[in-house]
C-alpha cells in the first residue's frame, strides 16, 4: 500500500520528480563516464608498447625519450650515433634492434624513419604486431607506409605518390617523390597517426640539406637511391633481448658504453612513471564529477523541500489515519530511492549509448566493474541518508500542524 | 467512555485550552459549537492523541492517552477513530476506493472489502465509480467519500470538524442526514464540531465550547 501511495504521490508531482531524476542521471553519466575513460585510457596507455625490453637514446630524461619515441610528441631528442646502434645491435644478449629517427613531417603527421624490422618486432597490446590493411613492408627505396588515420584523413591509397616535408610543413622535399607501399590496420596506438619511411632514405634525401637550408645538388632520385648513403644519426632504438633476465646486465653495459653517453629506458617502468604524473588530473576529474553528484543531490533535496508545503495536507491526512513517523520517513526514503534508481538507470542508458555511438580512439568498456557498482551503491546510500532531512522537517511540521492544516 | 478531567494545553506560558471535566458516553452524539479561535481544533487534536495535554489527562476506553508511546498512539488512532475535516480530506491523486481503503492501511482492526465500500457509499447516497480520482469529485461528493473513509471498519469514535462548512444548504442537510443514519447504524460515538448552531438538532448533548474552555470564561 505504501508503495502505491508513494508512486501515485510522485506521479502527482512528476515534473519535479523528472527534473531530479535527470540531474542525477547527468551526474551518473559524468561519474561513470570519467571513471571508464580514465580506466580504459590507462589500459590503452600502458599497452602502447609491449615486449620491447628497452629503449636506448642519447637524451637524458626517460619520460622525454618515451614521449618522443613511443608517443611521437615532444621536442625531439639529442641524436645518437648510428655507429652506437650498430655496436649495441651486435651485443650477444640482443635478439633484435630497431633504429628510430624522427624529424620530418607529412601534412601535420609525424614521419618516423626506421627499417622493415620495426614491423617485425614492435608489439603493442597483449603482444600484437602492427598489421597491414593494404600492401606490405618496405620494398623500394622511396616507399612509405601510412598509419590508418593518415591514409583516411589525407585520402590516400596504395601506390599513391606523396611528398614529405622537411622538419615542419613549410619546406617540402619537392624533388623526392614517395610511393605508398603499405597502409596499416587500426591499432589504436600512436602509430595510427604516423608515416613510416626507411632510415637510409631519410639520410639520403637530407644530404641536400645543410644547416637547415636546401642546397640543390641536382641529383636524380633514381641515382640517389643507388648511392648507398649510410645513416649517421638516429633518435633512438628499440631493443629486444634473447633473455629478459639479462636486462640489468645489458643496461649496465650500455650505461658504460665508451662511444657516447646513452640512456636506457625500461618501457614498463617509464610508462607507469608517466601515468603517475597524470594521476593528478584523474583526481581533479573525479572531484568534479563528485561535485556534480552532490549538486544533483541538492537538486533532489530542494525539489523535495519545495513540495513540503503543498504536502502538509497530505501528511496531515495520513497522520489522521494513524500513519506514524515510520510511514512518513518511509515515504521520503522511497521517493529519494526512486529518484536515484531511475537516475542511475537513465544515466546508465545514456552512457552506454554514448560509448556505443560516439566514435573514440579508446576502447571503452560497456560493462560495469565492481568499483562502479560500489560507487552506485554509495550514491543510493547517500541519497537515502539525505532523504532523512526533508522527512524530519515534514514530521516536525506535521506535529505543529496537528490534523487541521490551516493554509 | 471518554473522560477528561482538568485538562490543560498551551504553548509556553500561554494556556489556550482548559477543560475542567467532560464525560462522553458510548454511542452519544455530541455537538460542540464555538467561535473560531476558541481552540476547538486543539481540542480535537488532543482527543485523538496528536497533541498531548500540558497537564491533566484524557482517558479513552479506560486507556490514559498520555501513557501510550507515540507509535501506539498512532495505532490507537488508526483503530478507534474516524476523522472528517472541513475540506481537503482526500488525497487528490488517489481514487475513491484507494482513499477509503487508506483507513485500513494503518490499522489492524479495520478491514474492508470492495462490497463493503460499495454498500457504505450506497448508505451515504453517493453513486460514483470507485475508480474515479478524488480530484474529479465535487466538494459534496468529496465530503461523502471522507465520511465513508471515517466510517469504514466501524471505528468507535467519529470526529467531525466542521464537515459541512464547505457545503451549500441542500447538500448540507442531506450530508447530515446520511452521516447520522450511518453513525447510528454502526453505533459509534459522534463528536461533531461546528460554529453553525442550526445543525445542533438531533444531537444528544450540545456544548458551547466557549463555556467548556475555561480560558474564555
Amino acid at each position: 500500500m505504501i508503495f502505491n501511495l508513494s508512486y501515485k504521490s510522485i506521479l502527482n508531482r512528476k515534473t519535479a520528480f523528472f527534473l531530479s531524476v535527470f540531474s542525477i542521471a547527468v551526474s551518473v553519466v559524468l561519474l561513470l563516464g570519467i571513471e571508464r575513460v580514465v580506466k580504459s585510457s590507462k589500459e590503452h596507455f600502458l599497452n602502447t608498447i609491449h615486449e620491447t625490453d628497452m629503449i636506448v637514446a642519447a637524451s637524458e630524461g626517460s619520460i622525454d625519450i618515451l614521449l618522443n619515441l613511443v608517443f611521437h610528441v615532444g621536442d625531439g631528442l639529442k641524436e645518437m650515433n648510428y655507429g652506437s646502434y650498430e655496436e649495441i645491435a651486435k651485443f650477444e644478449e640482443v635478439a633484435w634492434a630497431v633504429p628510430l629517427s624522427l624529424g620530418d613531417s607529412f601534412r601535420g603527421f609525424g614521419v618516423m624513419a626506421t627499417n622493415e624490422d620495426f614491423f617485425k618486432h614492435y608489439k603493442y597490446g597483449s603482444g600484437k604486431l602492427l598489421e597491414f590493411k593494404k600492401g606490405g613492408n618496405f620494398g623500394g627505396f622511396y616507399d612509405v607506409i601510412l598509419g590508418c588515420n593518415v591514409a583516411k584523413k589525407v585520402g590516400l591509397n596504395l601506390s599513391d605518390k606523396v611528398h614529405l616535408s622537411h622538419a615542419d610543413d613549410h619546406h617540402e622535399h619537392k624533388n623526392r617523390e614517395f610511393r605508398v607501399s603499405g597502409i596499416l590496420k587500426e591499432s589504436k596506438t600512436p602509430n595510427d597517426d604516423l608515416v613510416f619511411m626507411q632510415l637510409k632514405t631519410d639520410e639520403a634525401i637530407h644530404i641536400e640539406w645543410q644547416s637547415g637550408y636546401f642546397v640543390d645538388m641536382q641529383i636524380e632520385s633514381e641515382k640517389l637511391s643507388h648511392m648507398d648513403i649510410k645513416p649517421r644519426h638516429l633518435s633512438g632504438m628499440l631493443l629486444g633481448l634473447k633473455n629478459h633476465a639479462q636486462i640489468l646486465q645489458v643496461e649496465d653495459k650500455i650505461n658504460h658504453y665508451k662511444g657516447e653517453n646513452l640512456k636506457v629506458v625500461l618501457p614498463a617502468k617509464a610508462l607507469s612513471k608517466l601515468f603517475k604524473l597524470m594521476q593528478y588530473f584523474q583526481d581533479v576529474l573525479l572531484f568534479i564529477s563528485s561535485a556534480v553528484f552532490i549538486t544533483a543531490l541538492f537538486t533532489m533535496l530542494s525539489s523535495m523541500y519545495a513540495t513540503l508545503n503543498e504536502r502538509r495536507r497530505e501528511i496531515a491526512i495520513l497522520r489522521s489515519l494513524g500513519a506514524g513517523v515510520k510511514i512518513i520517513f518511509t515515504l521520503f526514503a522511497i521517493e529519494s530511492f526512486l529518484i536515484v534508481a531511475c537516475g542511475i538507470v537513465f544515466g546508465y542508458t545514456i552512457l552506454t549509448l554514448l560509448i556505443v555511438f560516439v566514435p573514440s580512439t579508446l576502447s571503452i568498456s560497456q560493462i560495469p566493474d565492481m568499483y562502479e557498482i560500489g560507487m552506485l551503491l554509495v550514491m543510493v546510500a547517500i541519497s537515502l541518508a539525505a532523504s532523512v532531512i526533508p522527512a524530519i522537517s515534514s514530521y516536525k511540521q506535521s506535529i505543529q500542524d496537528g490534523l487541521i492544516v490551516k493554509i | 467512555m471518554i473522560n477528561i478531567s482538568t485538562c490543560r494545553f498551551g504553548y509556553e506560558k500561554e494556556t489556550i485550552l482548559d477543560i475542567e471535566s467532560l464525560h462522553i458516553k458510548e454511542g452519544e452524539h455530541i455537538f460542540l459549537h464555538g467561535k473560531s479561535g476558541s481552540a476547538k481544533s486543539t481540542f480535537l487534536n488532543l482527543l485523538c492523541a496528536v497533541l498531548e495535554p500540558t497537564c491533566g489527562d484524557i482517558e479513552v476506553f479506560g486507556t490514559k492517552l498520555s501513557s501510550l508511546s507515540t507509535s501506539v498512539k498512532d495505532r490507537f488512532r488508526a483503530d478507534n477513530y474516524g476523522i472528517i475535516f472541513q475540506q481537503f480530506n482526500l488525497l487528490p491523486y488517489l481514487s475513491v476506493e484507494e482513499n477509503i481503503s487508506l483507513a485500513c492501511g494503518f490499522s489492524k482492526s479495520k478491514r474492508a472489502t470492495k462490497e463493503e465500500i460499495e454498500s457504505l457509499l450506497d448508505a451515504l447516497q453517493l453513486s460514483v465509480d470507485l475508480k474515479t480520482p478524488a480530484m474529479k469529485l465535487s466538494v459534496g461528493q468529496q465530503q461523502r467519500v471522507a465520511a465513508a473513509r471515517a466510517l469504514i471498519g466501524k471505528p468507535k469514535i467519529i470526529l467531525a470538524d466542521e464537515p459541512t462548512s464547505a457545503l451549500d444548504g441542500d447538500t448540507k442537510e442531506s450530508f447530515m442526514r446520511v452521516l447520522f443514519n450511518q453513525v447510528e447504524a454502526q453505533n459509534a460515538t459522534l463528536i461533531f464540531v461546528s460554529h453553525d448552531k442550526s445543525l445542533a438538532s438531533g444531537f444528544n448533548t450540545v456544548y458551547d465550547f466557549a463555556k467548556l474552555n475555561r480560558v474564555f470564561v
